[in-house]
C-alpha cells in the first residue's frame, strides 16, 4: 500500500510536472535565443487554451483542427508582440525587459477577463475520462498525453537546437547578438521565430492543461511554478527545465503527502520555491545552466 | 511622444483634483432629500471577479425595481456606488475609506470575502456604517457580534456538524471514517473546527486534507484520505475545485460519500459530469427549481433589469433577500431614516418572510443570519440539487457548542 | 553668464542636494501643502496620501537595492511583511510602544536582508529575481502557518500608535508619522546616493568587476544594499501595518512586490524624485482609473462588470508604454519639463 502510494503520487506528480516543464520550456526557447526573459509565457499557455476552446464551442470544430488552428493564430499573435512591443527594448537593462513583458502579461490577462468573463469554464474534453492503470496507480490519458507530449518536445528541440541550421542561429544569435548578426544572421528573424516557437510550446501546455482541469484568466499561475523549475535545470538548457519541471512536480506532490502535516497545508505550493533556494546555494547556475564566464 | 505625455499627465493631474474636490454631501449621511445612497464592493478583476459580476448585476436589479417599480421609498430613490476591490485586502480599505468618507455612503450592502471583510471589521465599528449583509464565510463576522456588521450566509462549522448528524442520523453509518478537504484559510478552518466539536460529540476522530486558494492539483490531499480510508467526506471550497476532487477521487479509485458545502451549490459542480451525482450539499436558501414564490419574483425583477444571468446562480438569494429585508425596513421605517434606526429595526424583524428563500433572522446581539439549513442531494443528470430534508439546525446549537 | 549657468557646473555645484534656489523655492512651498494637507483636505485623500507616503518610502527602499545597486527583487513586499509583522506582534502582544516598534521592524527587516544577502552574492541576473522570488513565497508561507505567532487569515490588531503622550489614532495625525519618515528616508536616501557609498553602488551596478577592480569591496556593498534596503522597506511595512490597523498575510503578496518594482520603473531607476513619482503614481492610478470608470459604469450598467478587466488592461498597458516611450520614467519626463521652462523662450 505504501508504495502503491508512492507510485501513484510520484506518476500524477510527473503529469502535473509536464506541465510546467512545457511552461519552463518556453521560457528557455526566448531566453537562448533573445536572452530576454519572457513573464507573459504563462498568460500566452492561457491565451492558446482560451482560443481552442473558442474554436471548439462556437466555431463547433473537432479538437485537432482547432488545435492546429490554435497553434497558426498563436504563432501570429506571439510574432507581432515581439515586433511592437520587445524588438524596441533590445539592448535595454533586464529589469525594463521583464517589466515590460509584465505589463504584457497584465493586458492578456486582462483581455482574457474582458472577452471571456472571469468563470471558469470546462474545456470539452478530448480524451476520455476513464482512468489507465499503469503499474497500479492511475492516470487520466489527458495526463498521459501531456507527459508524451513533453518527451517528444524534449527529443525535437534537442535535435533542432544541436543540429538544424536554424537552431544554431538562435543559439548563436543568444551567445552574441552583434557577432552574429554580422555573421550574416538574420537577427530580427531569430528573435520573431523564437517568440513564435515558444507560443506554439505554449499553446500545447496550455490546451493540455485545461483538458485536465479546467480554464480560468487566472490560470497562468501554473507559470509561478515553472518558474522555479526552470532555474532549477538552468536558464538556456532544454533538457534542465524539462527535468527541472518533472523534478518539482514530483517533488511537490510527495511533499504535499509527506510533509503536509508537519510544515501545513500549502506546503506543496513552496517546495519547488524551497529547492530552488537550495540547489542556488550550490550551483548558482542551475543544474545544467552554463556557467557564464565573464572576461573583462 | 512628449506632448502625449504631458498632456495625459495634465488630464491625469485635473481628474485627481476633479475626483477629490467633489462637494460633500450635507444632513444626515448618504441620505438626501430625493436620494439614499448605498456602497459596496466588488471583486471586479481579481480571483473573485465571478461573484463580482453576479453581485452588480443583482444590485442593478434591485436599483431599477426600488425606484420604478416601486417608485422608491418614500419619496427616495436609491443609488448604488461600487468599488472595485479586485479582492485585496488593502484595496479593500481604500474602497471603504473612499464609500465612507468620499461618497459618504449610507450604508454598505452585498459584499462578500473572508479577506476582505477581514481587513475592514476594525472601521466598521469606528465608523459606526451599517453592513447589511456580508457573506464572507467566516466566524468573526458574526462572533463575537458587532453591532453594524451583519451576516447572511451559510455557516460551515454548521454545516460540518451536520454532516456527522446526517451520517449517524439519517444515514445509519456504523463506525464512519470522516474526512473533511478544504480550503486553507478561515473558511475552511470554521469547516474544520465543526468537524472536530461533532467529532467531540459523537466520539469519532477525522482526517483533514487542506489545500491552497488557487490549487488545482488535489492528488496529495484525495491519497492522504484514501489512506486514511475515509468514507465520507466534507468539502469547504469552490466547486470547480469540488469538481476536480471528484474527479482525482475518482482516477484514483477513492469512492467516499461528498458533502459539499453551500458554495458546492453551484452549475460548476457539473464540470465533473455523472461524479457528482448522489452525493450530498448542505443549503440555507429556496431553489430555483422548486418554484416558490420568492424566486418566481425574482425571476420577474431580474428579467426586467437586465440581471437574467444571476438566475443560473443557485446563491443569488444570498444577495437578494438581504436587499428584500433592507427595503422593507427602510419603508417601515418612514421618512426619518438613520442608520441607527436601520439597525434597530433591521434586527426586530422574527420570521421575515422571503417568498420560500430561506430564512434570516437577526436579534440585538445576533448578527448571524441563517440557522437552518437543509441537505441536497445533486442530480448531475437533469443538473440539479434537490432538497432530501426539511430546515433543520445542527445537533449542537450556535451559541451553545 | 546666463548661458554658461546651464553648461557648466562646479565641482561644488555639483555636491549641492539642491542644485538652484528655485529647486528650494519649490520644494519648500511642495513641503509647505504637505504639511497643511490634513487641515483643508477630505479624509479620503489624506488616506490616499498616507498610503502614497508608506509606498514612496516602500520604493526608495527598492531603488537603493535595484536602481542605485542594479540588484532586481521580486521579494520587496516580503520584506515589508517581515517589517509590518514584527511591529504588529510587538505592539499587540508584548505591548511596546510605536517608535521601538517601527524601529524592530525595521532591524529585523534588515537583518534579514542581510541574511539573505549573503548566498545571493554569487547570483546574477534572472538567477538572482527568481530567488528573490523564492524569499517572497517562502516569507508569504510562514507568516500564513505560523499561526500562533501571526494570527494567520484573522489577522492582528494594532494598538493605537502614540509617541510622547500624543496619540496618532486618526489618518490625519498619523499622517505626520509618516510624512516625517517619508521625509527623512528621502533625505537620507539622497545623501547616500551622493557619498561614497552611494557611488560604489552605483558602481557595482554598472560594472560590478570593474568596480570591484577599482577598489570596491563587492561583498560589502552588495550585502549593505540589501540590509539598507531591507530596512527601508521594514519600516515601510511598519508604518503600512499601523496605518491599516490590522494586517493579515494577504497584504505582502508577490504582486505588491511587483508594484513596488512598477513603481520604481514609472518614476525612473536610480533617483529619489523618481521614487517618490512613480510612488505616487501607481497609488494615484487606480483612484483616475475609478474615477472614470466609476461614472461610466453607473451610466451603463452593461459595462460595469467589464471595468475591472479594463483597469488591469490599463495598469499593464501604462507599463508597457512607460517603458517603450519614456524609459527614464517620470523623472525623465520632470528633467525635460525642468530644461523646457529653464530654457524657455529659446527651447531649441
Amino acid at each position: 500500500m505504501a508504495l502503491q502510494i508512492l507510485l501513484q503520487l510520484i506518476v500524477t506528480g510527473l503529469a502535473w510536472g509536464s506541465v510546467y516543464a512545457l511552461i519552463a520550456l518556453g521560457f528557455v526557447l526566448i531566453f537562448k535565443a533573445t536572452d530576454i526573459f519572457n513573464f507573459a509565457q504563462p498568460e500566452l499557455m492561457m491565451l492558446g487554451a482560451y482560443l481552442s476552446f473558442t474554436l471548439i464551442t462556437a466555431l463547433k470544430l473537432p479538437f485537432l483542427p482547432a488545435f492546429l488552428v490554435t497553434l497558426v493564430l498563436m504563432t501570429v499573435i506571439s510574432s507581432l508582440l515581439e515586433m511592437m512591443v520587445i524588438r524596441p527594448l533590445v539592448g535595454e537593462p533586464v529589469l525594463a525587459v521583464i517589466m515590460v513583458t509584465l505589463g504584457l502579461a497584465n493586458v492578456i490577462r486582462g483581455m482574457t477577463g474582458l472577452i471571456w468573463g472571469y468563470e471558469e469554464l470546462q474545456f470539452p474534453k478530448p480524451f476520455s475520462a476513464q482512468p489507465i492503470m499503469l503499474f497500479g496507480a492511475a492516470i487520466n490519458q489527458a495526463e498521459i498525453f501531456t507527459i508524451l507530449a513533453t518527451a517528444l518536445l524534449l527529443v525535437v528541440f534537442f535535435i533542432f537546437f544541436k543540429y538544424s541550421r536554424a537552431g544554431l542561429s538562435m543559439r548563436a544569435t543568444a551567445e552574441d547578438t552583434s557577432t552574429a548578426f554580422l555573421m550574416g544572421i538574420n537577427v530580427k528573424r531569430v528573435f520573431t521565430a523564437s517568440w513564435a516557437i515558444a507560443s506554439v510550446v505554449a499553446t500545447i501546455a496550455g490546451v493540455l492543461l485545461a483538458t485536465f482541469t479546467y480554464l480560468e484568466p487566472i490560470m497562468g499561475h501554473a507559470g509561478l511554478k515553472a518558474l522555479p523549475a526552470l532555474i532549477l535545470g538552468g536558464m538556456d538548457s532544454v533538457v534542465g527545465a524539462i527535468l527541472g519541471g518533472l523534478i518539482i512536480g514530483v517533488a511537490e506532490n510527495l511533499a504535499g503527502f509527506y510533509l503536509e502535516q508537519y510544515l501545513g497545508g500549502g506546503i506543496n505550493e513552496i517546495t519547488a520555491y524551497v529547492i530552488v533556494l537550495i540547489v542556488m546555494m550550490v550551483r548558482p547556475y542551475g543544474l545544467f545552466g552554463t556557467k557564464e564566464i565573464e572576461r573583462v | 511622444m512628449n506632448v502625449i505625455a504631458r498632456s495625459g499627465l495634465l488630464i491625469v493631474a485635473l481628474v485627481v483634483l476633479l475626483v477629490l474636490s467633489a462637494p460633500a454631501a450635507k444632513a444626515e449621511v448618504g441620505v438626501t432629500d430625493d436620494k439614499i445612497l448605498f456602497g459596496s464592493f466588488q471583486d471586479m478583476s481579481g480571483p473573485g471577479a465571478y461573484l463580482g459580476k453576479m453581485c452588480s448585476l443583482v444590485l442593478a436589479a434591485w436599483k431599477r425595481w426600488v425606484n420604478e417599480d416601486l417608485g422608491g421609498i418614500h419619496g427616495r430613490k436609491v443609488d448604488v456606488v461600487i468599488e472595485d476591490n479586485k479582492y485585496d485586502p488593502v484595496l479593500t480599505k481604500t474602497a471603504f475609506t473612499k464609500l465612507v468618507d468620499q461618497h459618504k455612503v449610507f450604508a454598505l450592502t452585498a459584499v462578500y470575502g473572508s479577506t476582505p471583510c477581514q481587513a475592514i471589521i476594525e472601521d466598521i465599528d469606528k465608523a459606526k456604517i451599517p453592513v447589511f449583509a456580508t457573506a464572507a464565510t467566516t466566524q468573526t463576522m458574526f462572533d463575537p457580534p458587532r453591532r453594524y456588521l451583519f451576516h447572511y450566509a451559510c455557516s460551515d462549522q454548521d454545516n460540518s456538524i451536520m454532516m456527522v448528524d446526517y451520517i449517524i442520523n439519517d444515514l445509519k453509518t456504523k463506525d464512519p471514517k470522516i474526512g473533511i478537504c478544504y480550503q486553507d484559510d478561515e473558511w475552511g478552518k470554521d469547516a474544520l473546527s465543526g468537524v472536530e466539536l461533532a467529532g467531540k460529540k459523537y466520539g469519532l476522530a477525522h482526517t483533514a486534507a487542506p489545500y491552497k486558494r488557487g490549487e488545482k492539483n488535489l492528488n496529495p490531499q484525495v491519497m492522504k484520505l484514501k489512506a486514511a480510508g475515509v468514507t465520507h467526506c466534507f468539502f469547504a471550497g469552490y466547486a470547480p475545485v469540488y469538481a476536480a476532487l471528484l474527479t482525482e477521487a475518482n482516477k484514483v479509485g477513492w469512492k467516499p460519500i461528498f458533502f459539499g458545502d453551500y458554495v458546492t451549490v453551484d452549475p460548476k459542480t457539473f464540470m465533473a459530469g455523472d461524479l457528482a451525482n448522489g452525493h450530498f450539499h448542505f443549503f440555507n436558501l429556496g431553489l430555483r427549481s422548486e418554484g416558490v414564490p420568492g424566486w418566481k419574483k425574482m425571476e420577474e425583477i431580474f428579467t426586467k433589469g437586465g440581471a437574467t444571468e444571476a438566475l443560473d446562480w443557485p446563491l443569488a438569494p444570498l444577495m437578494w433577500t438581504p436587499l428584500l429585508m433592507l427595503t422593507k425596513a427602510m419603508q417601515d421605517i418612514g421618512k426619518d431614516l438613520t442608520r441607527e434606526k436601520l439597525i434597530d429595526t433591521l434586527q426586530s424583524y422574527k420570521d421575515f418572510d422571503t417568498a420560500g428563500l430561506g430564512k434570516i433572522e437577526f436579534g440585538p446581539n445576533l448578527r448571524k443570519g441563517s440557522h437552518v439549513y437543509r441537505v441536497l442531494q445533486c442530480d448531475a443528470a437533469k443538473k440539479e440539487f434537490k432538497p432530501l430534508t426539511d430546515w433543520r439546525e445542527p445537533s449542537l446549537v450556535w451559541g451553545k457548542r | 553668464m546666463a548661458v554658461t549657468r546651464f553648461c557648466v557646473r562646479t565641482y561644488r555645484q555639483d555636491l549641492r542636494i539642491l542644485s538652484s534656489p528655485a529647486a528650494k523655492i519649490g520644494l519648500i512651498l511642495f513641503l509647505l501643502v504637505l504639511l497643511t494637507l490634513p487641515l483643508w483636505a477630505r479624509k479620503y485623500l489624506v488616506f490616499v496620501a498616507c498610503i502614497s507616503g508608506v509606498s514612496v518610502i516602500g520604493a526608495l527602499g527598492l531603488n537603493i537595492l535595484t536602481g542605485m545597486t542594479g540588484l532586481i527583487s521580486l521579494g520587496h513586499a516580503a520584506f515589508m511583511g517581515l517589517g509590518a509583522y514584527t511591529a504588529a506582534i510587538l505592539s499587540a502582544k508584548a505591548g511596546w510602544p510605536m517608535v521601538p516598534c517601527l524601529l524592530s521592524g525595521a532591524v529585523m527587516s534588515a537583518v534579514m536582508g542581510a541574511i539573505v544577502g549573503v548566498p545571493t552574492l554569487r547570483l546574477k541576473g534572472l538567477y538572482l529575481v527568481v530567488t528573490t522570488l523564492a524569499f517572497q513565497f517562502i516569507v508569504q508561507h510562514v507568516i500564513y502557518h505560523w499561526e500562533s505567532l501571526t494570527q494567520s487569515d484573522k489577522g492582528i490588531k494594532l494598538a493605537t500608535p502614540a509617541f510622547l503622550g500624543l496619540e496618532f489614532g486618526s489618518y490625519d495625525s498619523f499622517y505626520y508619522v509618516i510624512l516625517f519618515c517619508a521625509v527623512l528616508v528621502a533625505v537620507l536616501t539622497k545623501n547616500l546616493a551622493m557619498s561614497r557609498t552611494g557611488r560604489a553602488l552605483v558602481a557595482v551596478r554598472d560594472r560590478d568587476i570593474a568596480a570591484e577592480i577599482i577598489g570596491v569591496n563587492l561583498a560589502k556593498y552588495k550585502i549593505l544594499a540589501f540590509v539598507v534596503s531591507s530596512f527601508v522597506a521594514g519600516l515601510s511595512g511598519a508604518l503600512y501595518a499601523y496605518l491599516l490597523g490590522l494586517i493579515a498575510p494577504d497584504h505582502f503578496t508577490f504582486n505588491q512586490s511587483i508594484l513596488y518594482v512598477a513603481m520604481i520603473i514609472v518614476g525612473g531607476m536610480g533617483t529619489v524624485l523618481g521614487s517618490v513619482l512613480g510612488a505616487v503614481f501607481m497609488v494615484l492610478l487606480p483612484e483616475v482609473i475609478s474615477a472614470v470608470s466609476g461614472p461610466l459604469a453607473s451610466a451603463y450598467p452593461t459595462l460595469a462588470p467589464r471595468i475591472g478587466g479594463i483597469s488591469v488592461v490599463v495598469y499593464g498597458l501604462v507599463i508597457i508604454l512607460f517603458l517603450l516611450f519614456e524609459p527614464e520614467g517620470l523623472f525623465g519626463i520632470w528633467i525635460r519639463l525642468k530644461r523646457y521652462f529653464k530654457t524657455w523662450p529659446y527651447t531649441y
